[in-house]
Formats: C-alpha cells, structure tokens, sequence
C-alpha cells in the first residue's frame, strides 16, 4: 500500500487534554528534584558502563582482600641434610651427642655439657 | 461495514494528518539535550512538540484515555530521572516513542483492565455529520485490531516511521513490524469493506 494512501481517511487521533500539561510537568518536576544527585555525575561524565566497571573492580579488589594471596615462601624448602643437622643439633642441645657416624659430616659440634659439676666445691669428697 | 463512496477517501494530501506531529527532530534533541545539561524549562518544550504523538499512542495502545495520559505522565517522570543520558539519544522521535511503549506495558501489567473498549475514541474530526460519521467508523474498524496492531499502525502512519525506528522503538524486529502492519492493514481493509 503507498504510504500516502490511508484507510483511515483524514481523520486524527484526539489530542491530549489540556490539564495533562501541568499535571505531567508537576510529576516531571518531582522526579527531577528527586534526583539531584545526578548532578556531579553529568559533570564528571560518568555513564552507566562507568559504573559497571568500577563495581566489577570493586569486587575483584574486595575478593582478592577476603581470599587473600598465598604467602610468600621466604625460605627454601630444607634439605635432608639441613634437617639432619637441626635435629643433631636440637639433641646435642638436650645433651645427647649421636654416634661419630650419625654427625652431620659439614662440621663437629661437641655440646657444651652445661651441668658439669666436676669443678665444683666439694666434688672431691 | 461497507465503504460508502466519499466519506472514507483512500488518498490523502498529507502521509500524516495528526495535529501533533513531532514534527522536526531537531526540536526534540534540542529539548533533550537541554534537559540532559540540567534546564528544566526544556522540559516544557519537550512536552509541546511531543506530548500530542505521545498521548495518540499511548491511547491507541491502552484504548483507555485515562491510562493514555497516565502513560505521558510516566514518559515525562521517567526522562526526568534519566536526564543525564538524555545528550546522547540519536533518535529522539523514536526514542521518546520507545519509553512511551515500556511505560505502557508496564501500565498493563499494573493494572489489566478488562473493561471494554470505548470504540470510537481512536480518531475523531471532520466536519459535517458525515465526516464525523465516517470517522466513527474509522475508529470503530481501529478498534478491531489488537493493541500490537494499533500501536504499529499509529506508528506507521501518524509519527512516519520506519520499520526498522519501529523495531527500535518496541524492542522487536523489523520483520515482525512489517508483518504485525500487513496483518493489521488486512485486518482494517476487510472491517472497512476495502479491496486489497
């Protein structure tokens, strides 16, 4: 059908009636003064996808906060022989000295043996 | 309902004959963009170039003039809370059109009114008895097509838009529109007596 033909003949739908004016600027007019705060965001620009982004950093920082990252490991992992020389050391420190073959082969510790009475008075009673 | 000779002529002098034609885009992205920059008498001018195309179609679309002006109410809230994005609207005809839409349906779903149609409130005019009769008789064939119909109709042929502003506006496709307007179109030939 040619758009300039119409069924509808020259006839129009009736128009508004004339009290809608002011009752639709008053509701307008309420919802805008409801709204002031939108005022900083125009001037600084922001959109919606604005927004978005912030809040999807937002929860990736917040995440990451409660999460929290591993630890970071200072030392390295001890090898058997660092652990056979802190246990050979930890019991010299109880004053039990192993074998000659169990000593860590690095160096000799020899225990201060810390309750020699030996030279106290009156040990030769 | 036969088509009597002269009261329902089939060519017009103008695609659009509504007297609330919104009339020049530029107008309207003026007011827009007014509002957006914070000017609230820009909102009074948004509403007379485009109050008389919004309240058409929201009348066509509920078939109710109480729900029609509650619908431009809503239209004219809504835009002032959005007013920030409102410098960025490309199309504003069809834009406005499309919150007109939402603010119906979201009307319907409020209210659903199941009273009946009052048939003869689509269009009115002319001048004698005849032409007033004949235009009864256009609103009462209007009232035979859905509110999907009507709305696409009013669109079409008193805001001149295109399918595809359309499809933007009701948030379907382009095909669809065209379809929804031809069956709409076969509808009002067959309730006015019309040869295809």
């Amino acid at each position: 059908m040619n758009r300039r033909e119409s069924l509808l003949g020259p006839f129009s739908p009736p128009l508004p009636p004339r009290d809608l004016r002011e009752k639709a600027l008053a509701a307008a007019e309420a919802a805008w003064e409801a709204a002031p705060g939108e005022a900083w965001v125009r001037r600084a620009g922001f959109t919606r996808w604005d927004w978005a982004w912030a809040a999807g950093l937002a929860l990736l920082l917040l995440g990451n906060l409660l999460v929290g990252g591993r630890p970071r490991k200072s030392a390295a992992p001890p090898s058997p022989a660092n652990r056979e020389r802190a246990e050979i050391e930890e019991l010299a420190g109880l004053g039990i000295v192993l074998p000659p073959h169990h000593r860590a082969p690095q160096r000799l510790r020899i225990p201060q043996e810390v309750d020699d009475l030996s030279g106290a008075a009156g040990a030769d009673l | 309902m036969r088509r009597e000779e002269g009261l329902l002529p089939v060519a017009l002098a103008e695609p659009n004959a509504h007297g609330g034609d919104m009339s020049d885009e530029r107008v309207l992205a003026e007011a827009l963009a007014g509002m957006a920059r914070g000017d609230k008498e820009a909102m009074a001018v948004l509403y007379d170039e485009a109050s008389a195309d919004l309240y058409g179609y929201a009348l066509w679309k509920t078939g109710n003039p109480d729900d029609a002006q509650d619908v431009v109410q809503e239209v004219f809230v809504r835009l002032a809370r959005t007013r920030a994005s409102l410098a960025r609207v490309s199309k504003p005809r069809s834009y406005l059109l499309g919150v007109a839409h939402r603010a119906a349906v979201d009307l319907h779903r409020l209210r659903r009114r199941t009273e009946p149609l009052e048939e003869s409130l689509f269009l009115e005019g002319g001048a004698g008895p005849g032409e007033r009769f004949a235009a009864r008789e256009a609103s009462l064939a209007v009232a035979a097509l859905t509110p999907d119909q009507r709305e696409i109709v009013y669109l079409r042929h008193f805001c001149d838009l295109s399918f595809a502003e359309i499809g933007a506006a009701l948030g379907i496709s382009l095909f669809t529109a065209a379809s929804r307007y031809r069956l709409a179109i076969k509808r009002l030939r067959r309730v006015l007596g019309v040869a295809p």
